[in-house]
């Protein structure tokens, strides 16, 4: 279970998160959904402990990580995976190398191993990817990076997957597909998982609980159909595509 | 206004105070050889001819220039040993150490700059990494090993293109060229000048990841890091051999 109390982050004078009060459950999908630069990345960067915040706390297993040495938040750390909005994957190393590396670094084994091989092309298969092991990030097109970003994520079968915006970029197909992904890793593993994303079809197909971020707070936390019958504006001209005008 | 950028600048001196040291305690546990190595190769092939280039010139041109001086007082005859001590002292490491902080320093600034806004560094402690034990670590202890070794070819290239130039112009024979230097030259020279550039080995890298780390703001910051590191890396390499040639020569 993660938890978030009261939690508040400004950047000089830019108030970006005023007092987020949440709780995730294992085997749920929660997505965050908002306008961009509303604090959706940021909020999920305080779960992992890569941003500090203001003044709140944030509880994962019940062990408070707000104030955590680094050396206790890195062992916190091996229960999550996290895609990256841009993927983040290493350069310097081709795929198969990127895609090993949370099951081979700091451990003797070897990319090139036959077993470590294998499962990065069953992993690499399940995001619908094949015979890219040994390409450079740079010769693949953004949606096959976001994709085999979500291979190294799900390597591992953490216990927490947060994905940040990842059908984002991607065409309708893929998206559909890394939809059944989320769901199917979602089920068959039983893990928390959070997903921020502005694709509102994605977010109906996947979300068990639908939470939007506006103005730094939580303005809607609910299902599919609550949402649906949301009164409040914001929530409105979001979920409807509503110019910010109208 | 003038306040704030002074209090800037003694916060950013500060901050490079902090990541100096946690750079080096994350040196142990040691970082894998295969990144060492590939930042030994960055450091040596890729960097000689660079290094040799620059140095053969130069050697050539202050040789040129020394004969020049030397001949109103009837003095060139002693070029080699003037030519050995300035170079195994000062301008071998100094030259070598300059070229090396726009060859490395700039890299090693846009490379890890490029991780910082994409991520990537975001990703390795995600994975439990250590981003100054993969990326600054293999980079110190290569450039240690291989920056002294880049200043003794510098220092061999100079003091041969020096011979080349006395050669050309005075007929002076190799051997009497080598006697003069074995008759200037001391083993404090050689031995200060790679003292001086294990320093400068250290700010090098240290310089170049420090304005990678501290990288933000997209392409344009990625630049400005850079273009920071290669001018702070001089600046710091020329202020490091002055308080050196202080304590040893002083």
């Amino acid at each position: 279970m993660i938890k978030v109390e009261n939690l508040h982050k400004s950047f000089g004078k830019n108030k970006v998160l005023n007092g987020i009060d949440l709780t995730f459950e294992k085997g749920k999908i929660t997505t965050i959904i908002g306008q961009s630069g509303s604090g959706k990345s940021v909020f999920l960067k305080h779960l992992v402990g890569l941003f500090k915040p203001d003044m709140g706390r944030v509880y994962v297993d019940n062990q408070d990580i707000t104030d955590i040495e680094e050396e206790k938040m890195k062992k916190i750390r091996e229960k999550f995976s996290y895609l990256f909005q841009g993927g983040a994957l290493f350069d310097s190393l081709n795929i198969l190398e990127n895609v090993a590396f949370p099951v081979v670094w700091g451990t003797k084994k070897n990319p090139e191993d036959y077993d470590i091989k294998e499962k990065v092309k069953e992993v690499l298969a399940r995001v619908g990817l094949k015979n890219i092991e040994y390409k450079k990030p740079s010769e693949l097109s953004g949606g096959m990076k976001k994709r085999v970003a979500l291979a190294r994520a799900i390597i591992k079968e953490p216990e927490y997957i947060l994905y940040d915006e990842p059908t984002t970029g991607l065409d309708p197909v893929m998206s559909a597909t890394i939809d059944d992904i989320i769901l199917k890793l979602n089920r068959d593993l039983n893990i928390l998982t959070i997903v921020v994303s502005h694709d509102m079809q994605s977010v109906y197909k996947i979300s068990d609980t639908i939470c939007m971020l506006y103005g730094g707070k939580i303005v809607f936390e609910g299902t599919e159909s609550q949402i649906k019958k949301c009164k409040d504006k914001h929530v409105n001209n979001f979920i409807n595509r509503m110019s910010i005008n109208s | 206004m003038k306040m704030e950028k002074i209090n800037r600048y003694f916060h950013n001196i500060g901050n490079f105070a902090i990541f100096a040291r946690k750079a080096y305690k994350s040196v142990f546990p040691w970082p894998k050889f295969k990144n060492i190595f590939k930042d030994l190769y960055e450091m040596s092939i890729k960097s000689f001819p660079i290094v040799a280039l620059t140095s053969s010139f130069m050697g050539l041109i202050m040789t040129y220039q020394l004969i020049y001086e030397l001949r109103k007082y009837g003095l060139e005859v002693n070029v080699g040993g003037i030519v050995g001590v300035a170079v195994t002292r000062e301008l071998g490491p100094v030259f070598a150490a300059l070229i090396l902080a726009g060859r490395l320093s700039s890299a090693i600034a846009a490379e890890i700059g490029s991780m910082k806004i994409s991520e990537q560094i975001d990703a390795l402690k995600l994975m439990s990494v250590d981003p100054l034990n993969y990326l600054v670590a293999p980079r110190l202890i290569a450039a240690i090993l291989m920056v002294p070794l880049l200043t003794v070819f510098a220092d061999a290239i100079a003091i041969f293109s020096g011979f080349l130039v006395s050669y050309n112009i005075l007929d002076m024979s190799l051997l009497r060229y080598i006697d003069k230097i074995q008759f200037h030259v001391v083993t404090m020279d050689i031995l200060s000048g790679l003292i001086k550039s294990l320093f400068f080995s250290q700010v090098i890298v240290m310089v170049g990841a420090f304005f990678g780390y501290t990288t933000e703001g997209g392409a344009e910051g990625v630049g400005k890091s850079t273009t920071n590191a290669v001018v702070y890396a001089s600046v710091l390499i020329l202020l490091v051999d002055y308080f050196l040639t202080a304590l040893f020569f002083g």
